[in-house]
């Protein structure tokens, strides 16, 4: 059952429209994080689920409940929402202890410790019970801001950057720690994050907002190796566009050979990568561009794409290289970093592509 | 949107209430005053359009040498005693110009311990020496300058360290020498926030009426005064005011300007780890003395004549008619900050709560009266409190054979009103300072976890807020136990406090009997001194932090 329903939801600050037409669905005890570069309505959304934005169409329903229509939003504080923000917000006059149980209001005051020593312990800082905000680091007050929002079982957890004021190190394990308390409490999730690494990780479900419009709401793997639209796939991990030819039966035409396109994902019987060389390939079709990821090929004495590094990256584990083939088209790759190519050497790529994405213009063509 | 919100057509209604006085003043410009005007242009209008010059180019150059010194010596240089000078620059602001003027009247005049000294030392008699003349337009700018250079030091000294970091490292690191780079890049970046010091420097000049009064010296505030008392020309006295207010405002135009400026002078927001420069021998020793000058005559000195004249006058001290003094003006200032706090607050609220433009011009008017001089404030005051009195006692007598005689001006109220119209905007810049601190995040948390708008108020608002509550109460205390000129013109009839008091002794030449309310006023004075040495060391902390 849908915890979270969003139907042709537009938002707006006087005449500039931030959100338009925006349809998503999250399922109850479901994580899902919204991205995309700034300004593309990711925290909009968020604040007119939360009730700090009205919505000027379409309609929102929590646990099945309308709480937003135009003309009428209901207020924040009776959403049963909870809230996390991006600098924690956490009342610098109350103790840990207060922090976390002031939301727990009409609780006897029994229920109300047990449920605050439960969220304490959940989130690692039971010893901290009397401390005060400022007595904490970064991470433990973020913790503690998830616990006060978790304490009174809301409907939806709404996270907004949640993890960005925090040093990477502390983020990747925060957030896995999230995810671990959010299925442990069966508690709903949504968060607006612009760290794509973060979202593909945790979430269940990842949207890709740009210019207020929802282009893919769909799993981590889909939405890395199923991509709707070119911004998609430029935007999630690294992309190339290559020119090639949609022929008949599924095949699509590159500059080194044959594929088998890969459509809504359904995977062609054909497990051999190139169906066939490029000179034996079929007569031309239609026009399209052909997205490469730089996982998709290998350096490999036994490859049979020959290129020429025009530049590396190193990235600890491997390099990113950027090769350019014969015809002038560039494409990248990845390898170990144990074996290193220096950049003007030439070398021979082994092609691990399965199937392909290909886009017609903005969209990715399905049918 | 709702059309209508109580917060901000509440926060409109008292900004117009407490813009009347300013309406009434800026309204005379347009109403004829027959004969009294034409004959103030001919006789006294220029003295008191040349003296006023005067007396801001002397105290603003002044007070521009003794700040900016202070700033540049306390922040760049190191040397002994610098952490002391740092926060003890500030402590001539304690002294309100008229105290510090009839201080050194006291110590200089002819039978004072300097010329006595003087005289017994070589001999002379009293015709025999020149001595200068402390009561002149000289000394008038003398004392005004020693009590109001920390405006800029202040302002220059948070200049100084906004940009100590980056741009004179790469000065000196070019092989700038400490005056060079002082002269070439420091006093450059610095000149708006030193020009908008000095634009209050000279709006305080302006306003300033004891110590000119005091010292014979004919200014707009003076003449105010006079004509108002002495000729009895209310609408010469509106229209005087109403040129001073412009020359006021011109000013307030200057500090605005700069202040906008020295955002764009701000070259980074690094205070970082300073590198002053050691100061050793003569140098240390210089500027150990240029620090020392001003605070020794602009607070050491006085202060100390004061506490001897006190202490002659011991007995004084405890007597009823001083704890009657002292009851007054505490109960008054104490009213007036009260209400102040409640007011403001109520405005910050509606501001934050709905932006509009209605709710932010009412707070910015709210804000104006701490530029208009306290004498201006009270002609304004005066006016319209008069012209109501004097329409319901008509009124009543013809209805009802009674005359209600004054109802509003000349009592407790109209002194308020005045207070409110000239104070509110230290309480306003105090608590709205305050609510940026709240972050807009903690609001929509509490609401998020079910609380309304009057419960976040109550729980999270007023609990976080208590300090900055505090921090403007006590301001608008000290400023209104301070205030001369409103005080003086609106009291009510026999209604005395500490500063009226201490200007009608010090008048009568009973400078000693002056001592005691003097220096409860130097003493309250030294509250918001310490506030804000506290707020320097604790910059001064974080700046230590950083490193």
């Amino acid at each position: 059952m849908s915890q979270l329903e969003v139907q042709q939801v537009s938002v707006a600050y006087a005449e500039n429209i931030v959100i338009q037409y925006l349809d998503m669905d999250l399922e109850a005890g479901k994580l899902g994080c919204l991205i995309g570069p700034s300004g593309c309505g990711k925290s909009t959304l968020l604040r007119a689920i939360a009730g700090f934005e009205p919505v000027r169409e379409g309609s929102i329903r929590l646990g099945g409940r309308e709480i937003s229509r135009p003309g009428k939003t209901l207020p924040p504080e009776r959403r049963r929402i909870g809230m996390v923000f991006q600098d924690f917000a956490l009342f610098p006059h109350l103790s840990i202890e207060d922090n976390v149980a002031f939301g727990l209001r009409g609780w006897s005051s029994g229920k109300r410790r047990t449920r605050v020593e439960e969220l304490l312990r959940l989130v690692g800082l039971a010893d901290r019970a009397n401390a005060h905000p400022h007595q904490l680091s970064g991470g433990q007050q973020q913790r503690i801001a998830l616990a006060r929002a978790l304490a009174p079982k809301p409907e939806i957890l709404l996270l907004d950057e949640p993890f960005s004021s925090l040093d990477a190190e502390l983020r990747e394990q925060l957030a896995l720690d999230v995810r671990g308390w959010l299925q442990k409490e069966e508690m709903t999730g949504l968060m607006v994050t612009h760290d794509q690494g973060e979202a593909l990780g945790i979430a269940d479900h990842v949207g890709l907002l740009h210019q207020g419009r929802l282009l893919q709401w769909d799993t981590p793997y889909r939405i890395y190796h199923a991509p709707s639209h070119r911004f998609v796939a430029e935007f999630i991990g690294h992309s190339r566009f290559l020119p090639g030819e949609l022929l008949e039966g599924q095949q699509v035409r590159t500059p080194f050979g044959c594929f088998a396109r890969k459509v809504d994902g359904i995977h062609p019987e054909s497990a051999s990568g190139i169906t066939c060389p490029v000179d034996q390939c079929g007569q031309m079709g239609r026009r399209v561009e052909v997205l490469l990821r730089p996982d998709d090929f290998l350096p490999s004495e036994e490859g049979t794409l020959r290129g020429k590094v025009v530049e590396r990256r190193f990235r600890g584990a491997e390099y990113l290289y950027n090769v350019e083939l014969a015809d002038g088209n560039r494409i990248q790759c990845l390898a170990p970093s144990h074996f290193a190519y220096q950049p003007g050497e030439e070398i021979a790529l082994l092609s691990t592509l399965q199937e392909v994405v290909v886009f017609d213009g903005e969209r990715a063509v399905l049918e | 949107m709702k059309p209508f919100s109580p917060w901000s057509s509440g926060a409109i209604t008292i900004a117009l209430l407490l813009s009347l006085p300013l309406l009434t003043i800026v309204g005379f410009l347009f109403s004829p005053s027959g004969g009294v005007w034409s004959h103030l242009v001919d006789t006294v209008l220029e003295e008191y359009v040349v003296n006023s010059l005067w007396l801001m180019l002397g105290v603003g150059t002044g007070a521009a040498v003794l700040g900016i010194s202070g700033a540049w010596l306390t922040t760049m240089c190191q040397f002994p005693g610098r952490r002391v000078f740092e926060w003890a620059l500030l402590l001539p602001l304690a002294l309100p110009g008229y105290i510090i003027a009839y201080t050194y009247t006291g110590l200089l005049d002819v039978a004072g311990p300097v010329q006595s000294g003087l005289r017994e030392l070589f001999g002379w008699g009293f015709a025999d020496y020149w001595f200068p003349n402390i009561r002149s337009l000289g000394g008038a700018m003398t004392m005004l300058a020693l009590v109001l250079y920390p405006y800029v030091y202040l302002l220059t000294r948070a200049a100084f360290l906004e940009q100590s970091m980056c741009v004179l490292e790469v000065s000196r690191s070019l092989g700038r020498g400490p005056w060079n780079t002082f002269f070439r890049v420091a006093l450059p970046l610095a000149r708006p926030a030193a020009a908008a010091g000095l634009a209050l420097v000279l709006m305080e000049t302006l306003a300033d009426f004891g110590t000119v009064q005091y010292f014979g010296v004919q200014t707009f505030t003076t003449g105010i005064f006079r004509t108002w008392f002495g000729l009895g020309e209310v609408a010469a006295a509106a229209q005087l005011s109403a040129l001073l207010l412009g020359a006021v405002f011109l000013l307030l135009a200057l500090e605005r300007w700069s202040r906008r400026k020295a955002r764009y002078h701000q070259s980074g927001n690094r205070h970082g780890a300073l590198a002053r420069y050691p100061l050793r021998g003569w140098k240390a020793v210089g500027a150990f003395a240029a620090c020392l000058t001003p605070l020794l005559f602009g607070f050491l000195i006085p202060a100390a004549q004061l506490g001897v004249w006190s202490w002659e006058r011991l007995d004084t001290l405890v007597d009823d008619a001083f704890l009657r003094l002292l009851g007054h003006s505490i109960g008054l200032a104490l009213a007036a900050a009260l209400l102040a706090v409640a007011i403001a607050l109520f405005m910050a609220y509606a501001k934050r709560l709905r932006p509009t433009p209605g709710a932010r011009a009412a707070v910015r008017t709210a804000s104006m009266g701490y530029a208009i001089p306290g004498a201006v404030i009270a002609v304004g005051v005066m006016i319209p409190l008069a012209w109501l009195d004097n329409a319901v006692d008509g009124w009543f007598r013809q209805y009802f054979g009674i005359s209600t005689g004054l109802l509003l001006s000349g009592t407790l109220f109209a002194l308020l009103f005045g207070y409110l119209v000239r104070f509110l905007a230290v309480a306003i810049n105090g608590i709205e300072a305050g609510l940026l601190k709240i972050r807009p995040s903690q609001e929509q948390a509490a609401r998020s976890l079910g609380l309304g708008p009057g419960e976040v108020l109550r729980r999270i608002h007023l609990p976080l807020l208590r300090g900055s509550l505090f921090t403007a109460l006590l301001l608008v205390f000290v400023d209104v136990l301070k205030e001369l000129p409103a005080t003086l013109i609106l009291r009510p009839f026999n209604f005395n406090t500490l500063a009226v008091r201490a200007y009608e002794l010090a008048s009568d030449e009973r400078l000693a009997d002056a001592a005691p309310p003097a220096l409860a006023i130097v003493v309250a004075g030294l509250i918001p001194i310490l506030i804000l040495s506290l707020s320097i060391s604790r910059s001064r902390e974080s700046q230590n932090v950083a490193t």
